[in-house]
């Protein structure tokens, strides 16, 4: 079967043309593709929009996949055509004609609705897709790239080259906003909080690093770490400030605490520093010197030395003082003009302003109130002045002169003129001259009471003596009392308050043999009188059984841990009262006591060992193989990287440093205010850390 | 064709992406800062911010490479993949070189921007990922022009049999053609949607108008409105075309420009750095 397709056009002229085109087959397909029986080059028209065919019940059109489809005007899918129904597919207008031969199947195709103005209008109507909305990614690539740069590049830099820029001083540091500020890279430390606003202070030219010249206008007298000199180390005199004090990392301190900074160089010292007088350090727990205090040993000659602790036998001070603990630290308590008094450790010793040292021990506030310095019973209230040799025989020499004169001196041996009653009547110069006499002969015993006997001056201090007779010359040995005994490390007691003064302090005699042997001392007397004792009442019946007993043992070292573990009861426990308890109470307390420090050439000073029972280094590796919890220390926790003594690092600063480091030992006759004004300066250093 | 650049060799690019952020990561833990806490001065943090620096350079350089076809012995596809790979790398790069150090300074803003872009570029590779398939079922094979011309011809259609219907019901056909326009601004085009739809409205009128029709021209009536509910359908498809088409370039508007502001405030940031030293 052949079908006749037939294209027609209208002419404008209203003339009709036709091109007409023969279909093999029982059908004809309609689409955009050429591949159609009837191809519709339109792109309203899909590829394959509709097909009409011949059916054995007749001609059917339909549309394909759900194309677009009328017939006469109406939307359909399918539909029966008869003669004359239209059938439109998309712009076009399909119609059964009369085929020219009259016979079989003739198709009219006329496209009625051109592709005309209507699309073209909707496109000119419509924005489609975001390029035609304004948006423009050039544009704003340009605005943003502008802003950025001239906000955070240009402004910062035209006011750092601005030739009117007022100079980073205190002075000129309030104001609202600088653009140099949006730079800042983190939060500067808190100590150099202040100038955080002012950038120029240490960024002082472009593109070069911080100079240490900058950091010197405010840490002008800032030490160096080891004399540049001796030690040419790059690693001391090569590297800048800032190689270690980095800023603005929102730290609050910028001071290097690690432990390797320093181990790095300190655990062979000598490699890096031949030479050098110091020993290998590491870690604080396996790498650490016992201490080695600076001790007094030759007051005469104002000598110190360092010794270690660990030197054998253990090093004594030599400061010229007697001083007994043992003596004055009896449990029951110690004579006092206002009765039994127990003194304690800050009795005498109290903390320094500032909580890093001890205020040191003096004659006035601590001893004088029982160690008084009269030197004659007859002579009521009257005091020797103390430290001052001259002004106290000058005291010895007015008092008896005065005596003399005035009499009244009520001493049965003095001769009648000087016994006489205080009552101005003329001398005669026989009276005069006994009287006289007897002034040089009492100024001369009085002097060598007071200097020779251990009763006044002998008491605590060494004396050395010349000549004789009237040419006899005494000197009180000047004291040296230690300010710090170890003069490289910090130590804050305030920061150990939650500590006794015994853990670090023990008062025990170092030295078991010398216990032992005054325990033994001790002990006979003690128990014969606690056996005397009439009453076996309380806790009294126990503790003569268990003295009896230790009598028997006879005498051994755990012996006399026993009887000092009595003796302590004794002193302390509250006992029924018995005729010669209290002596025999003071005679345990001799005892106990034999325990303490008897001496002051004993160093009450802790090791090593002791600080290491709480600290240990910072190395992660000690510390893991450490089970106890401890605190991790690193070096600049108890030392100064910038030493005090080593001389300013800043070429300008002044030679006279005032921030020396002060004496480690006081003479015992420096005034209190002198003393005071040494201790403050002590206390700034240790506070002054770098 | 998208989901290839991901798979793209393997995940070659990846696979390059994740050793080089392991090896940051992993010198980031072991390396311990001479002095003070990790930060972008030490040792390590210039390292981390000159990769950085280079990989933002390269990847910007993207934009210029896609233009060049056929250059360079590394295809396109290799240029994509390892764009959107080391792009995301670079998150992790960046972060570690600021030692999670965070301020509201210009080293701040260049990292902000940074991660707009990088974000920005995500979301274009899941626009790219998602949006072409719906696109395709969306159009049916047509071109948007395509779906332009039946919405004229159907304005056409409906012209001429509205004609001799009530002036009612040809104004809102005329109306409907007339003040149609697809898309419009970048909000709406991204919502596909027009309150205001004049097809919409034809169709909402029509409807009712063709219910009063006397009995004659009820027939033309239903034709009318066939084709206007036909022309709304169409309309709603290009709408939705056009909102798959704005998502999937939106997100350039972002990436494009951030980029270059990207670039101005790394050269603000490095040269601070320097200039403050």
């Amino acid at each position: 079967m052949a079908i006749l397709v037939r294209f027609i056009t209208r002419k404008k002229s209203g003339g009709v043309a036709h091109r007409d085109q023969q279909v093999e087959g029982t059908r004809v397909r309609f689409g955009r593709s050429t591949d159609n029986e009837a191809y519709l080059p339109d792109p309203r028209v899909s590829l394959y929009q509709a097909v009409i065919e011949q059916r054995a019940n007749g001609l059917y059109a339909e549309a394909l996949g759900g194309a677009d489809m009328t017939v006469n005007g109406q939307v359909m899918q399918v539909a029966q055509l008869k003669k004359g129904d239209v059938v439109g597919i998309g712009p076009y207008d399909v119609t059964l004609v009369d085929p020219p031969s009259g016979e079989g199947l003739a198709i009219g195709i006329e496209l009625v609705r051109p592709l005309g103005d209507d699309l073209e209008k909707l496109i000119a109507r419509s924005k489609l897709g975001l390029e035609q909305t304004g948006l423009s990614r050039r544009r704003w690539a340009w605005i943003l790239t502008l802003l950025v740069l001239a906000i955070f590049l240009v402004w910062p830099v035209a006011a750092f080259f601005n030739p009117g820029r007022a100079p980073d001083t205190d002075a000129n540091k309030n104001f609202a906003f600088r653009p140099d500020m949006m730079w800042n890279s983190g939060e500067i430390s808190d100590a150099h909080k202040p100038i955080a606003q002012q950038c120029n202070r240490c960024h002082e030219t472009a593109f070069k690093m911080v100079r240490d010249e900058a950091c010197y206008v405010c840490h002008e007298t800032i030490q160096h770490h080891a004399d540049p000199k001796k030690f040419k180390l790059p690693e001391l005199t090569e590297v800048l400030c800032e190689s270690c004090h980095k800023e603005h990392n929102a730290e609050p301190s910028i001071v290097r605490k690690d432990q390797k900074f320093c181990a790095d160089c300190h655990k062979a010292i000598v490699n890096k520093a031949p030479g050098t007088s110091l020993l290998a350090v590491g870690d604080f727990l396996k790498d650490h010197t016992e201490f080695r205090p600076t001790v007094a040993v030759d007051p005469v000659a104002g000598k110190v030395e360092r010794i270690s602790l660990a030197a054998s036998p253990r090093p004594q001070e030599r400061s010229g003082l007697a001083f007994p603990h043992d003596k004055h630290l009896r449990p029951g308590g110690i004579r006092a003009p206002s009765g039994l008094e127990t003194l304690n450790c800050s009795s005498c010793h109290e903390m320094a302003p500032g909580g890093h040292l001890m205020v040191p021990v003096a004659q006035e506030p601590h001893c004088q109130r029982c160690h008084e310095l009269a030197f004659d019973p007859i002579a009521r209230g009257r005091r020797l002045p103390h430290g001052n040799v001259e002004a106290a025989i000058s005291t010895l020499k007015d008092y008896y002169a005065a005596t003399a004169l005035t009499g009244g001196y009520a001493d049965p041996t003095a001769p009648e003129i000087v016994r006489r009653l205080p009552i101005r009547v003329p001398m005669t110069a026989s009276q005069k001259r006994e009287a006289q006499e007897w002034a040089e002969t009492q100024t001369a015993q009085a002097m060598q009471f007071v200097f020779e006997s251990k009763a006044i001056c002998g008491t605590c201090h060494a004396v050395t003596t010349a000549g004789e007779g009237a040419n006899r010359k005494y000197n009180v040995v000047k004291p040296m009392v230690a300010e710090r005994w170890l003069p490289k490390g910090i130590f804050r007691h305030s920061s150990h308050a939650t500590e006794t003064c015994q853990r670090c302090h023990g008062l025990d005699v170092t030295d078991p043999a010398k216990w032992e042997a005054r325990v033994k001392e001790a002990a006979p007397a003690f128990f014969t009188a606690a056996l005397q004792l009439p009453s076996d009442e309380g806790q009294l019946g126990g503790l003569k059984g268990q003295i009896k007993s230790l009598q028997q043992a006879g005498w051994s070292k755990d012996v006399a841990k026993q009887a000092s573990a009595v003796a302590a009861t004794m002193a302390t426990a509250k006992l029924p009262e018995a005729d010669g308890l209290r002596q025999v109470r003071r005679l345990a307390e001799d005892v106990v006591g034999a325990a303490w420090s008897d001496a002051a050439t004993d160093i009450l000073l802790p090791g090593i060992a002791s600080c290491r029972e709480c600290h240990i280094g910072d190395s992660a590796i000690v510390a893991m193989a450490e089970p106890n919890n401890r605190m991790p220390s690193s070096c600049v926790t108890c030392h100064y990287y910038h030493v005090p003594t080593q001389g300013p690092m800043n070429p300008a600063a002044k030679s006279d440093d005032p921030h020396q480091i002060p004496g480690q030992y006081r003479s015992g006759g420096t005034p209190l205010g002198e003393s005071l004004k040494g201790l403050k300066s002590a206390v700034r250093n240790t506070t002054r850390k770098q | 064709m998208h989901e290839s650049i991901l798979v793209y060799r393997g995940f070659r690019y990846l696979k390059l992406s994740l050793w080089m952020v392991a090896i940051a990561v992993i010198a980031y833990v072991v390396h311990q800062p001479t002095v003070g806490p990790p930060n972008g001065g030490t040792a390590l943090g210039y390292t981390l911010g000159t990769i950085g620096v280079l990989l933002i350079v390269w990847l910007a350089w993207f934009g210029v490479r896609k233009r060049r076809y056929g250059l360079g012995k590394l295809k396109l596809e290799d240029w994509l993949s390892a764009h959107v790979y080391l792009g995301l790398g670079l998150i992790i790069i960046a972060t570690l070189h600021t030692g999670f150090q965070f301020g509201w300074n210009v080293h701040m803003l260049a990292y902000v921007l940074m991660l707009l872009v990088i974000f920005s570029g995500l979301f274009g590779v899941i626009a790219y990922i998602r949006f072409p398939r719906l696109m395709t079922e969306n159009r049916r094979g047509a071109t948007q022009r395509d779906l332009l011309a039946q919405v004229a011809e159907l304005n056409a259609k409906a012209r001429e049999i509205s004609v001799t219907l009530g002036d009612d019901i040809h104004n809102e056909v005329m109306a409907s053609a007339d003040k149609l326009a697809l898309g419009g601004s970048w909000r709406r085009q991204l919502s596909g949607r027009d309150p205001n739809c004049p097809v919409q409205h034809a169709v909402n009128r029509v409807g009712e108008l063709v219910l009063g029709l006397p009995k004659g021209e009820a027939e033309k009536g239903r034709i009318v409105l066939s084709l206007l509910a036909r022309k709304l359908e169409m309309v709603e498809r290009i709408r939705r075309d056009l909102r798959y088409k704005a998502i999937m370039d939106i997100w350039l508007y972002i990436h494009v420009p951030i980029t270059f502001a990207l670039l101005a405030a790394l050269t603000a940031h490095i040269v601070s750095v320097f200039f403050y030293w």
